[in-house]
């Protein structure tokens, strides 16, 4: 999804250098999470639960960080791999199935949102009336983006 | 549409990686083109012709329903 995602009209080495950012950003993001767990959030009066999903965040982003600077620092040692991961971000099947991916993904969430809605619906009012929020946002943002495509293309 | 890309990469003991790299994608992107699944872009086309030394048309042959 992420490749999907920040596929869009970049070139191989704007794509690296974004995700360069993105994943030294998750780094220390998610250093600073577990720091603030480890001195702040063990001490307070949070739920277990709200605890353990802060810890998991925050291991997640570290992990998440790691592994993609890593991935990054073999490409550019790597001249055989950077080739390869080359052509596949320029390959245009990869680009087509990247995009008819995200698309569906998109489609089956915007079908799930309803069916949860209409579960929750007699049960919690107040998060239904969120996920509706929610598919109205992805609705205007589906409205907008074909409104910019239409004028780009 | 149909194409003849796998009777030409035979014709000239070109395995599909080696056809893949000449072209710049990977060898699924070839395995794909030669089965008819998927449809080679303007550019891509256009590349594969200049590779092969021939028209795109010679290549690429359109279906009647193709082209109705």
């Amino acid at each position: 999804m992420m490749a999907a995602m920040t596929h869009l009209g970049r070139s191989f080495d704007e794509k690296q250098r974004f995700l360069t950012g993105l994943f030294l950003g998750c780094t220390f993001v998610g250093l600073v999470g577990l720091i603030c767990y480890f001195t702040l959030v063990t001490g307070s009066d949070l739920s277990p639960y709200a605890q353990g999903f802060y810890l998991g965040i925050s291991a997640g982003l570290l992990i998440a960080g790691i592994i993609g600077c890593s991935r990054i620092k073999k490409l550019q040692h790597s001249e055989e791999a950077r080739r390869k991961a080359e052509i596949e971000w320029n390959d245009e099947r990869e680009a087509t199935v990247n995009r008819t991916a995200l698309l569906t993904a998109g489609m089956v969430l915007f079908y799930a949102i309803i069916l949860a809605m209409l579960i929750l619906a007699p049960i919690d009012q107040t998060m239904c009336l969120v996920l509706f929020v929610l598919e109205m946002v992805f609705l205007a943002s589906y409205a907008i983006s074909r409104l910019v495509w239409n004028r780009v293309l | 549409m149909t194409n003849c890309i796998s009777q030409l990469r035979k014709a000239r003991k070109l395995t599909q990686q080696e056809l893949a790299d000449e072209l710049m994608v990977t060898r699924q992107t070839v395995i794909s083109l030669e089965n008819g699944r998927y449809n080679a872009s303007l550019l891509l086309a256009h590349r594969i012709a200049v590779f092969f030394g021939l028209k795109i048309e010679d290549i690429f042959l359109f279906d009647e329903e193709d082209l109705t």
